[in-house]
């Protein structure tokens, strides 16, 4: 459980950069991945946290899905205990992530959101562009 | 007291695991969507730069981290 919210079991490999789980609803059980890729930006390392449904045709992620498997909260509360699952394996890094919520913010010790053109330190009712978060 | 400077290694450590680990989940380093996710986040970090008290922490690591 994290912070409070249940979330789905998850599956990952010996890198720890790979996480696999099943979203369950009335969509029937979706497939998601979430993948912590490193990258270096201005001489500085992070990783790259994305996320999104595996497609079993093209065998690659799909870009455009949008499953609405009424289980937002519970696929939120997922990917948030990957990071500490990857956290915990990679205790000195950055997470960089883009989207308008951070998941269970209360999980990091330091967020930071970035809105109207500059990174600030998170606070609720914001809509940020993206995070930059490290392990508590 | 002294505040900590944590610099970002990027070492793996071993640590408990609450994940089932398999090497059925295969790497997808090589996906073009993490591929795209990965490069945008670049730009935009080279755009408009970290914040700065994480930049001061974890400045120093000049290349990938050996995952």
């Amino acid at each position: 459980m994290v912070d409070g919210l249940d979330h789905y079991p998850f599956l990952t490999n010996e890198s720890f950069l790979d996480f696999e789980f099943e979203s369950e609803g009335p969509k029937g059980r979706i497939k998601k991945v979430v993948r912590y890729s490193p990258q270096n930006a201005n001489g500085i390392t992070y990783f790259n946290l994305a996320f999104g449904d595996w497609n079993e045709e093209t065998r690659k992620i799909d870009d455009s899905a949008i499953s609405n498997n009424k289980d937002r909260e519970r696929i939120l509360a997922t990917v948030a205990a990957t990071v500490l699952e990857f956290t915990a394996h990679f205790p000195d890094v950055m997470v960089y992530s883009k989207g308008s919520t951070p998941g269970r913010t209360r999980l990091y010790q330091i967020v930071y959101g970035f809105t109207t053109g500059e990174w600030l330190p998170y606070e609720k009712n914001i809509n940020y562009e993206a995070f930059l978060t490290t392990r508590k | 007291m002294k505040k900590q400077i944590r610099i970002a290694t990027g070492t793996k450590r071993k640590a408990k695991s609450h994940a089932i680990i398999t090497d059925k989940v295969k790497d997808y380093g090589n996906d073009p969507y993490f591929v795209k996710k990965a490069k945008e986040s670049k730009i935009f970090l080279e755009k408009h730069g970290f914040p700065k008290g994480l930049a001061l922490a974890f400045h120093g690591l000049k290349n990938k981290p050996n995952v």
